[in-house]
């Protein structure tokens, strides 16, 4: 089911959660908001569900309208023919695991054997067959995830809203879970929203990241082109894994990229309005040298972080500090002299003011 | 409702804006609660206030036969409030009703939040007896303890016949000691007690003592652990104790009675039963408005020091380990000491009653003189006019029936909708409509009970449009009951919805579960217990209420209470004690058995995220 | 002609009936065809058919009395034994809760009772009465033996009275021998009263009481010698502030004023103001506590105020026949028996004077006090400034 959002816009009192989205999420894909707390992901999730009413815009589902201000339609989100996983799962404690995920099979018609077998098959699906009896203070957290997911498939949603669902798990159940959301996405089919604020998560479950800020999405795409061209400072920074370096430059009337008492490069750097940007490197896409280098600057090892395959450095340079990480294993000590070169095309620069991406 | 198509006309649009508006189903509760509520509460006040500022018929005696019934009048107000009537009337009345409401606000929290501590924080001796007999006084009748305190205290010295003490030990208390304000206070004080107990050690329990101990390992001296760190913390639990106190002893009557009227001590409560006894309604309910506006006042206050959701919120939480004091060798003194404090003050008054009931004779004490004469004699021509044992008159057992089912069927109408509020007030913030749904239904807890009744009388005596008559009728007291302890529901309601997630019932409602299903199979489980606490609470109130019904029982709908209250008043003192033994045991056993009902439908609840 | 005439003096007769009392007013339609159906008011027959009565009253099966005593509802036995088939429901309310009870309901269009039984007077002839709420009936074969003002306009069971009373244990004769005894400062403390503030009858007592400021102000002057001087409207308010000087307690009803007053331990002498006389008979009921009172029976001015205590027919009383069957059976039979008896103690006399005097020691006969007999209009007339009086002159 595609899902269309025009000019959406939730206000609380004079605080604006959502300011005027427009959005689509395909049919059949793994949409995810993306967005550090307070930037209005969960509002709209809330809103697409039906549980939230906005103050304008409109929401289309398949062509059809679920809300419209202007037509002053707003409907029930039971109607809405979608599921929704809430971040504290929302299990009702007084009901057992069979109860739980039956009690919406009933309302749908669904009796008897038929509710069994349905009950058990969403449960094989979220593979916690033989709990049907437990109560969710039985469960661990994982398994109250997966009730609280069974719940919701078990009626076949045309959609599924995700709402933080892995925040409250360990880092290894997040890894597992994540695996399990991937595979149920592909075979069930259906369309998914996901909202988070790991960027990790996003960027590994979703066909599509819609980045949020102060209620306004400042990208969407897919994910590789939200990392690898991020279209705002912002974005750059948040989808950072794990960090982002940030460089106040000035590009020369010659095309020269200096920062000024560091470096100056030349060669592949984008054909810029000479004046001051900001230069975004992911850790990445710096090489490291040894020796000398042409177009490689002199910097100063201040941290060896490497951690297993990963080597990550901390050189500085005067003021200006980088991570950088290595593919192959450099053997560096402290304050040794190393030489850093940028790879040309995945430098970001942004406008120095708006933190807006600049293009050539 | 699905699906609707664009329409141009303004007015169709505002229709669909309102038709909405009032598909939600909290919408439509609002609406349903806000009826309920006009009627309950805003429909008798109003009635209130334009009785009291129109002509009434009886008012040809005050003005002449001129007057026109129901044309305004300040008369009323100006009798109650500037004649040479004022002082009497309301200004010293007033006086010592806020006296007394202040004495019984003090003893009630100070001892029951004593008996909290010891119970919940201390390892005191004989923890389980104490902890039973604290909540005893709440279901004994409160005139009960006052007839057992003249029984105690009177003397000849203030012109009475002699009490136990000046029997036994020939010593006459002073006047001050027998009747007027300081007797009216203790008694009070005996009887609401159990609610500070009750609401000061569920706050104690609820209380994280790591929230202490972080206090202790930074250092802090007990004392300033306690008025820093713990004070602060169960506030809101000690203001709404300080709350109950006031709003239930402004408004009762049956104690005033009995200490205060031979001392001339009157209060509110006495003076608008007395001024509705001859003929003076109007200027009866200018004294309760009064009265209202000042305990709206103190509300105002109370909330404007805690805010208005928490000062009706209990402190809640998972509380950690308690902490628990070890007394040391004060251990069993202390507990000796409470425990002979709970026996004269919660057993004798009810040990007198069943001894007294088994008296053939009043006054005789001797063994040779007990009897079963007053619960099954047959009656004997010439002793009490020949009224036969309390278990051998069916009117006892109409009575009984009427009690019973009125506590029970009030509790339950009570506790949904104060279940329902509390849905509405902890789903819906910030909605005008809620706020003033939230505000109304706190409105009755100002009404002194006695006024309540009175105003209930004179709206459904007539009958009209919206009031239809209903004096006589279960069903008005059913009315009143729901009226006046809705206060306590919704309080106890909003605190229950609150615990309760709200994300429980969303998911519901993405699963197309429609509203009454979820308030059926999630909302109201979840919140049970809270429901069973405040109907069994209501049960209770209702039970032993004589204030609110005095007014408005009729020949035919009898109550326990007030049946009591009539043995009493016509000097039946026996067989007014054997009934109340009755009406205390009636009291244990429904609450047990609603209890034990509860078990066994396996209230099965687990924790509430 | 010679028909005409029986019909006019029959009318003339039944004017006059009503006109003494001058004040019903005229009875509405819906209520006039009430009456009539019910053979009430001016359709009363002259001459009834109990046995009819009685079998209508049966096939209307119970009668329904509010009544102010607690002797009434004992005599359901006796009652339903006389009458099969006619179930006897009797309320104890007390006076103002009859009254306001059945004002109430009929004001609500309820009409439960049959019969109130009550004294309150001025306030039943006021505010029942002249509302066509209540409707006077006598069985007409007794009409010679009821005084005339026993049966209009309201119609009364029987004498009560209110008065003194004193321990006798302390004083074994009165204590006092004047109204303005009571003022001396001997009694401070000692003196006990019904609220009037609560009590409606106690507010008629006292009410009787400034009513009677010319005689009171005479007995001053022989009392003490001197002329009353005034510092209140008149004498009777002077002797309600010289007895409340005197502080006395004050109790919500007269039975929790007697065991106070009567309490055989005193060892001071009591008195109880605006005590029940008919309360005369608990003294003896050991069940009470053995009480040693008596009540005061010569005093100057008036030793106490009598006063008739009333039993009518509610307006559209639901079992009409019954509720005659009732007030024929309250009046008893000539030997005091029946619904009379329990009503014929000391303190109580009949309206019936055909009935012979109680064989119990105790009686009093009525001319053996000096009561003053109640003024219905007087005492509704000052009755709001006597209240207003009292309360601005309590404290």
């Amino acid at each position: 089911m595609r899902i269309e959002v025009r000019n959406l816009t939730k206000r609380w009192g004079s605080v604006t959660a959502v300011d005027d989205v427009t959005l689509e999420f395909d049919s059949g894909g793994f949409t995810t908001l993306l967005g550090p707390s307070g930037c209005g992901k969960t509002t709209m999730l809330r809103m697409i569900a039906g549980l939230e009413e906005a103050n304008a815009g409109e929401i289309r589902m398949d062509d059809r309208p679920v809300f419209s201000s202007a037509e002053m339609i707003n409907v029930p989100p039971g109607r809405r023919s979608l599921g929704l996983v809430f971040q504290s799962y929302a299990l009702w404690p007084h009901m057992t695991v069979f109860q739980n995920i039956a009690l919406g099979l009933a309302r749908r018609g669904v009796r008897g054997s038929d509710l069994a077998r349905r009950v058990r098959e969403a449960l094989e699906r979220v593979r916690l067959h033989g709990m049907e009896g437990r109560y969710p203070s039985e469960l661990s957290g994982g398994q109250q995830q997966r009730v609280a997911i069974a719940r919701m498939i078990a009626v076949e949603p045309a959609v599924l809203l995700l709402d933080e669902p892995l925040s409250n798990l360990d880092a290894k159940l997040r890894l597992e879970m994540r695996a399990e959301l991937k595979r149920l996405h592909h075979d069930l089919g259906m369309t998914v929203v996901y909202v988070t604020h790991d960027q990790i998560e996003a960027l590994t479950l979703s066909t599509k990241i819609a980045v949020m800020d102060h209620g306004r999405v400042l990208q969407y795409d897919e994910p590789d082109v939200v990392y690898r061209s991020p279209a705002t400072r912002f974005v750059a920074e948040f989808t950072a894994n794990p960090v982002m370096n940030f460089l106040d430059v000035e590009v020369t009337q010659q095309g020269t990229v200096t920062m000024p008492g560091a470096f100056a490069l030349t060669a592949d750097g984008p054909a810029l309005r000479p004046g001051r940007y900001l230069l975004a490197v992911r850790p990445e896409d710096c090489r490291v040298f040894e020796n000398a280098m042409p177009g490689a600057v002199p910097f100063r090892v201040y941290a060896d972080l490497s951690a297993g395959p990963d080597q990550f450095l901390q050189v500085r340079s005067g003021d200006v500090q980088l991570t950088v990480r290595t593919e192959r294993r450099v053997r560096v000590s402290s304050d040794q002299e190393v030489h850093i070169s940028f790879v040309g095309e995945h430098l970001h620069f942004f406008d120095a003011g708006t933190g807006e991406k600049v293009t050539r | 409702m699905d699906r609707e198509r664009p329409v141009a006309l303004a007015a169709v649009r505002a229709a669909r804006w309102a038709g909405r508006r009032f598909v939600s189903p909290q919408s439509l509760l609002a609406a349903l609660l806000l009826v309920v509520l006009a009627y309950l509460v805003v429909a008798p006040l109003f009635a209130v206030v334009t009785t009291s500022l129109t002509w009434q018929s009886g008012d040809t005696r005050f003005a002449g036969p001129d007057i026109e019934v129901g044309r305004f009048t300040l008369f009323h107000w100006q009798r109650v409030l500037n004649s040479e009537l004022t002082r009497n009337l309301i200004v010293l009345p007033m006086a010592r009703t806020l006296t007394v409401a202040l004495g019984v606000m003090v003893i009630v929290t100070v001892v029951g939040g004593a008996l909290a501590w010891l119970v919940v924080r201390t390892d005191v001796a004989f923890k389980g007896s104490i902890a039973t007999l604290a909540v005893l006084p709440y279901v004994l009748p409160s005139w009960t303890i006052a007839l057992a305190w003249l029984t105690l205290f009177r003397n000849q010295g203030v012109g009475a016949p002699r009490g136990f003490l000046e029997y036994a030990l020939g010593w006459q208390a002073p006047e001050w000691l027998v009747y007027g304000g300081v007797p009216i206070i203790i008694a009070l004080g005996i009887h609401y007690f159990p609610f500070g107990y009750l609401f000061l050690s569920g706050a104690l329990k609820n209380l994280n003592t790591e929230l202490e101990e972080s206090a202790d390992v930074l250092g802090l001296s007990s004392w300033q652990t306690l008025t820093r760190i713990t004070f602060p913390i169960i506030m809101p639990a000690i203001l709404s104790v300080l709350l109950l106190a006031f709003a239930r002893s402004i408004g009762t009557f049956g104690t005033p009675a009995i200490l205060g009227l031979p001392a001339r001590y009157y209060v509110v409560a006495t003076q608008i039963y007395s001024l509705n006894l001859t003929g003076r309604a109007s200027q009866a309910y200018v004294v309760a408005l009064a009265l209202m506006a000042i305990a709206a006042v103190g509300l105002y206050i109370n909330f404007k020091v805690l805010g208005t959701r928490k000062s009706f919120e209990l402190v809640s939480g998972k509380g950690g380990r308690s902490r628990i004091v070890a007394l040391g060798r004060w251990r069993v003194a202390a507990g000796a000491a409470v425990l002979l404090f709970l026996v004269a003050v919660a057993l004798f008054p009810l040990l007198l009653l069943v001894w007294s009931s088994l008296m053939a004779h009043q006054g005789d004490y001797s063994l040779g003189n007990l009897s079963l004469r007053h619960w099954i004699g047959a009656g004997t021509p010439g002793i009490n006019d020949g009224e036969p044992g309390v278990l051998r008159n069916p009117l006892n057992l109409t009575a009984m029936w009427n009690s019973i089912r009125l506590g029970l069927l009030g509790g339950a109408v009570c506790g949904i909708l104060g279940l329902l509020i509390g849905y509405l007030v902890a789903r819906v913030r910030g909605s005008l409509v809620v706020r003033l749904i939230e505000q109304v239904s706190f409105v009755p807890m100002l009404i002194p009970s006695i006024a309540f009744g009175a105003i209930y009388l004179s709206l459904f005596a007539r009958g009209g449009l919206l009031a239809p008559a209903l004096y006589g009728t279960f069903a008005l007291l059913l009315l009143v009951t729901v009226g006046k302890q809705l206060p306590y529901a919704a309080r106890a309601g909003i605190s229950a919805q609150m615990q309760v997630s709200k994300e429980l019932e969303e998911a519901a409602s993405v699963l197309c579960i429609p509203w009454h299903m979820r308030f059926a199979r999630i909302l109201f489980p979840l919140t049970r217990p809270a429901f069973l606490a405040g109907t069994l609470i209501v049960f209770i109130t209702t039970m032993r209420e004589l204030s609110l019904y005095i007014m408005l029982v009729t020949p035919r709908i009898r109550l326990m209470a007030t049946q009591a209250f009539w043995y009493t008043e016509v000097g039946f003192r026996q067989l007014a004690d054997a009934f109340t033994v009755m009406l205390v045991v009636v009291i244990l056993v429904v609450t047990g058995l609603v209890n034990l009902l509860n078990r066994l439908s396996g209230g099965r609840v687990r924790s509430v995220s | 002609m010679h028909r005409v005439l029986p019909l006019f003096i029959a009318a003339v007769l039944a004017v006059l009936l009503v006109m003494p009392s001058g004040a019903q007013p005229r009875v509405p339609a819906e209520v006039d065809a009430w009456l009539k159906q019910a053979n009430l008011g001016p359709y009363a027959p002259s001459k009834e058919d109990w046995r009819a009565v009685y079998l209508a009253a049966r096939r209307e099966g119970k009668v329904t009395v509010y009544t102010s005593s607690s002797r009434v509802p004992p005599l359901k036995k006796e009652f339903e034994t006389m009458f099969p088939g006619v179930e006897f429901e009797a309320f104890q309310l007390g006076t103002a809760a009859s009254i306001d009870r059945l004002e109430r309901e009929q004001r609500a269009g309820i009409y439960n009772a049959d019969v109130i039984h009550a004294s309150g007077y001025p306030a039943q002839y006021h505010r029942l009465f002249r509302r066509h709420m209540i409707f006077a009936f006598v069985p007409p074969e007794l009409v010679n033996v009821i005084p005339r003002e026993f049966r209009e306009p309201l119609v009364a069971q029987r004498l009560e009275a209110r008065g003194i009373f004193y321990n006798t244990k302390a004083s074994p004769d009165s204590p006092i021998k004047s109204w303005w005894d009571l003022t001396r400062p001997e009694w401070r403390g000692r003196l006990s009263m019904v609220d009037p503030m609560v009590d409606a009858s106690s507010l008629d007592f006292i009410t009787q009481l400034v009513g009677s400021a010319l005689p009171m102000a005479k007995d001053y002057e022989r009392v003490f010698g001197q002329r009353l001087r005034l510092t209140t409207p008149n004498a009777g308010y002077e002797l309600l502030k010289g007895i409340l000087a005197n502080r006395p307690r004050f109790f919500r009803r007269h039975g929790d004023a007697l065991p106070v007053v009567g309490d055989p331990n005193a060892t001071e002498p009591r008195i109880g103001i605006s005590m029940v006389f008919s309360q005369l008979r608990d003294v003896k009921d050991p069940e009470r506590g053995n009480l040693q009172a008596w009540a005061v029976t010569q005093l100057t001015p008036y030793a106490g105020m009598s006063y008739p205590s009333l039993m009518n027919i509610a307006n559209r009383a639901p079992h009409p026949n019954a509720a005659k069957l009732l007030i024929r059976y309250f009046f008893g039979d000539a030997k005091g028996g029946q619904g009379m008896a329990p009503f014929l103690v000391p303190g109580n006399w009949p309206a019936r004077i055909d009935v012979r005097p109680s064989d119990d020691p105790h009686w009093i006969p009525y001319e053996k006090i000096n009561f003053k007999i109640m003024d219905p209009e007087a005492i509704w007339r000052v009755q709001t400034e006597v209240q207003d009086w009292w309360i601005a002159n309590v404290r």
